[in-house]
C-alpha cells in the first residue's frame, strides 16, 4: 500500500495520468503492458490523481476568491466622499470611513440556488429631497435650488444653507411683539428615496428619512412646543424647561425635555420605535405612561409599549449615512424601499413565516442598490432581479 | 483545457455588465495560470496571490475602464508580471517574453474528464470533504503538484519550505487521503467499469 502512496507522489507517474510528458507517457503505457495484472490498480491511482487535482483546486480557487469578495466589500463599504447631506462635520466623516462589513446569516432554512441574477439596470441611493408645504398651502420645492431664502413665513425667513439643510430664522430682532396670535403650520415632506435636515424656530434640529412628513408650527408660541411625524426622524431638541417639547406620531406622544431621539413610526410597520440617545423622554400612549433611560428603546404595537435596551448605533445609522441592518428579510426590504425608492416584489407568494431569514451587516446609503443587493445575495440566501423600479426577491 | 483568449466572450460580458458569474469565470482561469506562472518565476505562493487579487480587485472597482481593451488576455498578463515584480513598464523584450509564455501543462485529459463526469457523485463528494478537512497549505501543495505540475523544487521555493518538507507534507495529505477514501468505493467503480467493460464485449461479439 504504502508503495502506492510513493507512485502517487511521483512525477513521472503524475506526468503519465495528465498527459505532460511524452517519455514518461510512453514509459508507463510499456510498464502497463507488461504487467496487465496491476492495470486495476493503476486505473484506480489514476482517477486518485485526477480527482484529488481537481478538488484541491477548486478549494484553493474558492478561498483565494472569498479573501477577493472580503476585499471587495471592505473598499465598497468605505463612504465615497459624495456630497451627502446627514455629514455634519466633513473631516471627521472622512475619518471615520472605516466601517467593516460582515454578512453573519442565521440559517432556518435553506433551500436557495447558488446563483446570482445578472441586473438589466440599477438605481442609485437616495438624496436630498423635500417638499415644503407653507400655512398658506404653497408648496415649495426644497431639491432643486442653492442656498438662500427660501421663503417667508410669519416673520420668519426659511433658509437653505450651504449644507442643504432648512433653517427658520428672524431677520430683525425689533419686530417681537404679539404680531403671530394665530399658529402658522409648516409641513416638510420628505418622499421615498429622499433625506432632509431642517432647523425649527427653537433651534431644535431635526433629521427626517425617507419617506416622512412632519408637521410643525413656525413659531412656538404656547405652551408646549408640538410637531406631528409619520416616517422616521431623528432630533436634536433645543433645551427649553418652560416649553416641552412633544411628537406625536400614529397615536403617540413622545414628551422631550432637551434630548437627542430617534422616533421610527412608518405607517406600513406595525409599530411605533423611539431610540433614545441623550436626554431623558416619557413615551405617552394608550393611557400609559413609560420613561426610558438613554440606550433604550420603547415600541409601542398592539400589545402595549415595550422598553428594550438597544445597539443606538443600529437605531440611528440611518442619520449618519449607511444602514445597518439586524433584522429579517421583509424588514430589510422595507427600508431599502424607502431610500431607493423602489418597489419590492416577492416571487414565491406565500411569505417565509417558517424559514426566515435575517440580515445583519452595515453599508453605505449612498451605494447603488445593485452593490447592496449584491452584496446580500452573496450570504446566498436570496437572489434579487431589479427591473426599473421594482426588486423582485426571488428565494 | 481552455485557453485564456478563449475567455473573451466571458471578459465583455463582465466589462459591459459585471457578471459575477463571468468574473468567476475569468478569475479561476487566471487565477490557476498566474498561480503557475508567479511560482516558476521564483515567487512566494503569498505574494503570487495577493498579485492575483489585487488585479482583480482593481478589475472588479474600474471595470467602466476597462472597455478599450482589445486582447484581454495580452493586458491581464503584463498587468499580473508588472504588480508581482512591481514595475510600471515592462521592457519591449521583457513583454514579448511575457506574452510568449506557456500555458500550464495540461490537466485532465478528455478521457479524465470523462472519468470525472462518471464518478462524480460518489468518490468526489467524499474525497471534496476530506481535501476541505486538509490545512490550507496541504491543500494548496496538492494543487501545485498535481492540477498545476510544478516540480517540488518550485513548490519549496513558492512555499519557503525544504524540499524535503514540501514532499513529505504532499505525501502525508495524499496518504490520508488515500486512506479516508477507502477501499469500498474504488472497488465499486472497478466494477461498475468492468460490467461496462464486459457490456461492450457482448456487444461487440453479437454485432460481428
Amino acid at each position: 500500500m504504502d508503495k502506492n502512496v510513493r507512485l502517487l507522489t511521483q512525477e513521472s507517474f503524475l506526468n503519465y495520468c495528465f498527459r505532460r510528458n511524452d517519455e514518461d507517457v510512453r514509459y508507463w503505457e510499456k510498464w502497463i503492458a507488461e504487467n496487465p495484472d496491476q492495470q486495476s490498480e493503476i486505473v484506480r491511482l489514476k482517477q486518485l490523481v485526477i480527482l484529488m487535482s481537481e478538488e484541491s483546486g477548486e478549494r484553493v480557487r474558492k478561498t483565494h476568491y472569498a479573501e477577493l469578495q472580503t476585499r471587495i466589500k471592505q473598499s465598497g463599504s468605505i463612504s465615497e466622499q459624495k456630497s451627502y447631506l446627514f455629514k455634519k462635520r466633513w473631516w471627521a466623516a472622512a475619518a471615520a470611513i472605516f466601517v467593516v462589513l460582515s454578512c453573519v446569516i442565521f440559517l432556518y432554512k435553506g433551500n436557495v440556488k447558488e446563483e446570482i441574477v445578472i441586473q438589466a439596470s440599477d438605481v442609485s441611493s437616495g438624496q436630498n429631497k423635500a417638499i415644503l408645504v407653507l400655512s398658506n398651502g404653497k408648496s415649495v420645492n426644497l431639491t432643486d435650488g442653492s442656498e438662500g431664502v427660501v421663503a417667508d413665513e410669519a416673520g420668519f425667513k426659511i433658509s437653505k444653507t450651504s449644507s442643504g439643510e432648512i433653517t427658520y430664522s428672524r431677520p430683525n430682532t425689533k419686530n417681537t411683539g404679539t404680531a403671530n396670535k394665530g399658529d402658522s403650520y409648516n409641513i416638510i415632506k420628505v418622499p421615498a428615496g429622499g433625506a432632509f435636515q431642517i432647523s425649527l424656530s427653537d433651534g431644535t434640529k431635526v433629521w427626517l428619512n425617507s419617506a416622512s412628513t412632519m408637521k410643525y408650527p413656525v413659531e412656538f408660541n404656547g405652551k408646549e412646543r408640538l410637531v406631528e411625524l409619520t416616517g422616521e426622524a431623528y432630533f436634536e431638541v433645543a433645551h427649553n424647561k418652560s416649553k416641552p417639547f412633544r411628537v406625536l406620531s400614529n397615536k403617540q406622544v413622545v414628551n422631550v425635555l432637551g434630548t437627542h431621539f430617534n422616533v421610527s413610526a412608518y405607517t406600513d410597520d406595525q409599530f411605533v420605535r423611539t431610540t433614545l440617545i441623550e436626554g431623558s423622554v416619557e413615551i405617552v400612549a394608550n393611557n400609559k405612561k413609560v420613561k426610558i433611560e438613554p440606550g433604550e428603546m420603547a415600541e409601542f404595537n398592539k400589545s402595549g409599549i415595550a422598553v428594550s435596551k438597544v445597539d443606538v448605533e443600529e437605531m440611528i445609522a440611518w442619520k449618519n449615512g449607511y444602514f445597518k441592518f439586524n433584522d429579517d428579510l421583509e424588514s430589510t426590504m422595507r427600508k431599502i424601499s424607502r431610500w431607493y425608492d423602489v418597489d419590492i416584489v416577492y416571487e414565491n407568494t406565500k411569505k417565509y413565516k417558517d424559514s426566515t431569514v435575517y440580515f445583519g451587516g452595515e453599508i453605505s446609503r449612498s451605494k447603488k442598490l445593485s452593490t447592496v443587493l449584491k452584496i446580500m445575495e452573496s450570504t446566498k440566501r436570496v437572489r434579487f432581479k431589479i427591473e426599473g423600479r421594482t426588486v423582485t426577491v426571488i428565494r | 483545457m481552455v485557453k485564456g483568449k478563449e475567455l473573451s466572450e466571458y471578459w465583455s460580458t463582465f466589462v459591459k455588465s459585471g457578471s459575477e458569474d463571468a468574473f468567476y469565470v475569468l478569475y479561476s482561469h487566471y487565477h490557476d495560470y498566474f498561480t503557475y506562472l508567479g511560482i516558476r518565476k521564483g515567487a512566494n505562493s503569498v505574494k503570487v496571490k495577493d498579485c492575483i487579487n489585487d488585479l482583480f480587485l482593481y478589475l472588479f472597482e474600474n471595470r467602466e475602464k476597462l472597455f478599450n481593451i482589445g486582447n484581454h488576455h495580452n493586458y491581464l498578463v503584463t498587468s499580473f508580471i508588472r504588480k508581482l515584480f512591481k514595475r510600471d513598464h515592462l521592457s519591449i523584450t521583457e513583454e514579448l517574453e511575457t506574452l510568449s509564455l506557456s500555458d500550464i501543462p495540461s490537466s485532465p485529459s478528455v478521457e479524465a474528464q470523462l472519468i470525472l463526469q462518471n464518478t462524480r457523485a460518489h468518490i468526489s463528494d467524499l474525497l471534496k470533504k476530506h481535501i476541505d478537512r486538509l490545512s490550507h497549505s496541504q491543500a494548496q501543495m496538492i494543487y501545485q503538484k498535481f492540477y498545476l505540475g510544478l516540480s517540488y523544487e518550485q513548490i519549496s521555493i513558492a512555499n519557503d519550505i525544504t524540499v524535503k518538507t514540501a514532499y513529505n507534507t504532499i505525501y502525508n495529505a495524499v496518504e490520508k487521503l488515500k486512506k479516508a477514501i477507502g477501499k469500498e468505493h474504488l472497488e465499486a467503480l472497478i466494477w461498475a467499469i468492468s460490467l461496462l467493460g464486459l457490456i461492450f464485449y457482448f456487444f461487440l461479439n453479437f454485432y460481428r
